[in-house]
């Protein structure tokens, strides 16, 4: 049985969520900067991606031994491209960047961003366990 | 690193902002300055806004859409001055009228509490992205 603690497909897809939710930081940044630019649009980064997006980037799903077994979907995310956000109302000067909406998306970040290192930070607690034969 | 840009695009926010409040505020404090008659009276001024990118190098599908942001311009507004019938005034014309500049202090006052609060934003964006890499630090404890 191979036990491959340290390259692992959950390590994998926490590591892609992070720099994700830091693009989406870098983006959300960009929209507040330019609050009062004319003429500029509120941009985003995607995060849901589709059914066929993930199976179709799927390299190694979870070991199966049997066909119903159901290979997993734990995988980094598709690479990222941003775009610009439909449906917000413009202003006269055809800027449509939403305070509102950028400052919940900035607490949603962190927040979403301090959750996934506390399991990185659990998953490397549980490696070091084993190495200290379940010491802690 | 990533979240320095974030950074950086939150200090030019922060700087874009903080120089339109010079602006604004030199409008206010003219509000009431007059110039001898027959010269030009002082006029509002403004700034305007440029998307530009950082400087940092990033990822090639964010290239075009992390954007700080800079001053392109300033702008003197061209209203006309507002004319007032003085006779008694050091700056009035031959016909007794002061031209004041085209500055209305309420009209400042709704810019000037506009740019404190996208300054805050930026303040408030910067901010989490110390945070967040402050998480990524903790990762090693």
């Amino acid at each position: 049985m191979k036990l491959d603690f340290i390259s692992n497909q959950t390590l994998d897809a926490m590591e892609s969520y992070l720099s994700r939710l830091s693009q989406r930081q870098q983006i959300v940044a960009s929209n507040l900067a330019n609050i009062d630019t004319p003429g500029y649009k509120t941009r985003d980064v995607s995060f849901h991606a589709t059914m066929q997006e993930l199976l179709a980037a799927r390299s190694s799903g979870l070991h199966t031994t049997r066909p119903e077994h159901h290979p997993g979907l734990i995988q980094p995310i598709p690479g990222a491209a941003a775009f610009e956000v439909q449906g917000l109302s413009s202003r006269a000067d055809l800027n449509n960047v939403d305070l509102d909406r950028e400052m919940l998306k900035l607490s949603e970040t962190s927040f979403a961003y301090s959750l996934i290192t506390q399991l990185v930070r659990g998953k490397f607690r549980t490696i070091a366990s084993s190495i200290n034969e379940g010491r802690v | 690193m990533s979240l320095m840009t974030a950074i950086e695009v939150g200090a030019s926010g922060l700087t874009a902002q903080r120089r339109r409040l010079e602006v604004l505020v030199g409008n206010l404090v003219n509000a009431g300055t007059t110039q001898p008659a027959g010269a030009e009276p002082y006029r509002r001024k403004d700034v305007v806004f440029t998307a530009a990118s950082p400087e940092a190098t990033f990822g090639a599908a964010l290239e075009d859409a992390v954007q700080g942001v800079e001053i392109s311009g300033l702008v003197t507004d061209r209203g006309d001055p507002v004319k007032k019938h003085e006779p008694n005034h050091p700056h009035a014309d031959k016909d007794g009228y002061v031209y004041y500049p085209n500055v209305n202090p309420m009209e400042e006052m709704v810019n000037v509490l506009s740019a404190t609060r996208s300054y805050e934003a930026n303040l408030q964006a910067v901010n989490m992205a110390k945070e967040m890499q402050q998480k990524t630090l903790e990762i090693l404890r």
